[in-house]
């Protein structure tokens, strides 16, 4: 798979506020790449940094092979963005700012027509294609953003936080057509809060805070390497009064029975003080039957606030 | 170039289109009712002398110049203000076809608006009282130079208004700017002569004043030519995406 963004060492620094500090960022053509970090993290002043919108104090960045400190108009020629804010026009309506848009991105004609067509179905907005964008609730402005981004068949989509104010239903589609637009090839770059996102749609993702990234890689690579130490330890036959005896022998142990009175017992445990091959001893020597030992599948919120609580791994 | 002037020329005056037919309507009305009574009503009492003397040169110049402050300082204050600026930056559109694009939106009507109170003044002196004999026009080289100088005041206000307008975070805040901006070119020459030495002032008025007044429509007219291609170019070569403060 060949690179759509690559960047290297890249830093910028706003008065003595340092936002960007030496991020190393590499997304695959035709991915759907989740961009992730706490509010004022330097999300979106790297969006900037790739559309030429900032200028950089170090490092190097690479958009579709092109430098945006000397050939972002041909960045922005291939990329839809939805930044921020939806940016529509609210004195156009609907249709005059997918037209407006489809000019920009030198389409005109029969062709500027047709796209604006596909565009009014897809995202079902037919029916208010002469209302001023101005009269348009959050989510409908943020639905005429996202649309306006791919108008022009672009092969980089950037979105910032795009399901945003969207409701559950304009969502669900939304993330549909992502997980379509990249099928056929388009590379979306989306930041986002909203993990369980990230989770359905996203091929990877990286994780930046204070300027710096913490982790990045393949999601389940994320959930491994960031997760915790925690381990589930399935036993068949529960001695009696286990659980008092294992949360005296360490309080981080949390028993939990399992689906009856006679149900295997799970017993979850976090490595720290002792490891997890201390406790089958003690559970053994007590005369449990350990029947499995694995680690806990951890989820891609514990990855996530595991990596912005300072630790740093990078795959 | 040129595709991205007309698409932006296009977009700003949609939006144009559109206050003038929608929420704004009263208040543009008000303020065009009031541009017209005034240049009428002045035209009318003044006679002649109001579009025959360099009187004409000064009234309608600054006249457009101050219908184009409005939609200049809104520019990118306004875009920055709507949270539109970043759209409009993140997209393909040249550097140049965006300065380009809302200077003409602004200047364009301007212009147009101009003419159209120069062209009712000339009419007005026409029926002023006691007048009589035929239709008055103003001598071809003040018509001309002061159509001329209709169209390059409000390109020279226009380009000090892209660049205040490019650094104020809001609309107000630019207006604030672009009237401390006039206010200090129209008083520092009042402010020279005064304080120059009497002798270098009575020789300025004696120069002034027996000079042809052809000459002077010819200088004043190549003085805003200058400033106003001067202030463009600096407008246009300052216009960056790189370097244009968003949110």
């Amino acid at each position: 798979m060949t690179e759509m963004i690559r960047i290297e060492g890249l830093s910028i620094n706003f008065g003595e506020t340092a936002a960007l500090r030496g991020l190393d960022l590499e997304v695959d053509t035709g991915s759907v790449f989740g961009f992730l970090g706490p509010n004022g993290a330097g999300k979106t002043t790297t969006i900037r940094l790739m559309l030429g919108l900032l200028t950089p104090d170090a490092g190097s960045c690479r958009v579709m092979g092109f430098d945006p400190r000397t050939e972002s108009h041909r960045i922005r020629a291939e990329t839809g963005a939805l930044l921020e804010h939806p940016g529509v026009y609210e004195r156009l309506t609907v249709e005059e700012n997918l037209r407006l848009f489809g000019r920009v991105n030198r389409l005109d004609g029969v062709a500027l027509d047709i796209r604006v067509g596909e565009i009014l179905d897809r995202f079902d907005l037919r029916h208010r294609r002469d209302d001023l964008s101005g009269r348009l609730s959050k989510g409908m402005k943020q639905k005429l953003g996202v649309a306006r981004a791919i108008l022009h068949e672009p092969k980089l989509l950037v979105l910032d936080e795009p399901t945003s104010g969207l409701d559950p239903a304009s969502a669900a589609r939304l993330r549909a057509d992502l997980t379509t637009l990249a099928a056929e090839g388009v590379t979306v770059f989306l930041t986002t809060h909203d993990l369980d996102e990230v989770d359905r749609i996203c091929d990877r993702a990286a994780v930046i805070d204070s300027g710096m990234l913490k982790a990045a890689g393949s999601l389940s690579e994320l959930r491994e390497r960031t997760g915790s130490r925690k381990h589930r330890i399935r036993i068949r036959e529960s001695p009696p009064a286990l659980e008092d005896a294992l949360t005296g022998w360490d309080p981080r142990v949390s028993v939990e029975v399992t689906p009856g009175r006679d149900g295997p017992v799970v017993v979850f445990f976090e490595e720290g003080r002792h490891s997890v091959s201390d406790l089958v001893a003690f559970l053994v020597d007590r005369g449990a039957h350990v029947e499995e030992v694995g680690p806990v599948g951890r989820d891609l919120e514990t990855a996530y606030l595991s990596s912005i609580s300072g630790g740093v791994d990078v795959a | 170039m040129w595709h991205d002037v007309r698409v932006v020329f296009w977009k700003e005056w949609k939006a144009l289109a559109d206050q003038i037919g929608g929420d704004s309507r009263a208040g543009l009305a008000i303020v065009a009712a009031l541009f017209i009574g005034l240049s009428t009503f002045a035209a009318f009492f003044a006679g002649p002398g109001w579009v025959e003397s360099p009187l004409a040169l000064v009234n309608y110049p600054l006249l457009a110049a101050s219908i184009a402050i409005q939609p200049i300082v809104d520019s990118f204050a306004g875009e920055r203000e709507r949270h539109t600026l970043e759209t409009l930056l993140a997209s393909r559109l040249s550097d140049r076809g965006i300065v380009v694009g809302k200077t003409l939106a602004a200047v364009v009507p301007a212009f147009g608006a101009g003419l159209v109170l120069f062209a009712l003044g000339v009419v007005v002196v026409n029926l002023s009282p006691g007048r009589s004999g035929p239709f008055v026009v103003p001598p071809p080289l003040l018509l001309w130079s002061t159509v001329a100088l209709i169209g390059l005041l409000p390109l020279l206000v226009a380009g000090a208004g892209v660049l205040v307008s490019l650094r104020a975070s809001t609309v107000r805040r630019a207006q604030q700017m672009l009237g401390f901006a006039i206010v200090a070119v129209v008083l520092i020459p009042f402010v020279v002569v005064m304080a120059a030495p009497a002798w270098l002032r009575e020789e300025f008025i004696t120069t002034v004043s027996s000079a042809a007044p052809g000459r002077l429509v010819l200088l004043a007219l190549s003085a805003a030519v200058a400033l106003a291609f001067i202030l463009q170019g600096i407008a246009i070569s300052r216009f960056r995406r790189g370097r244009v403060p968003l949110d």
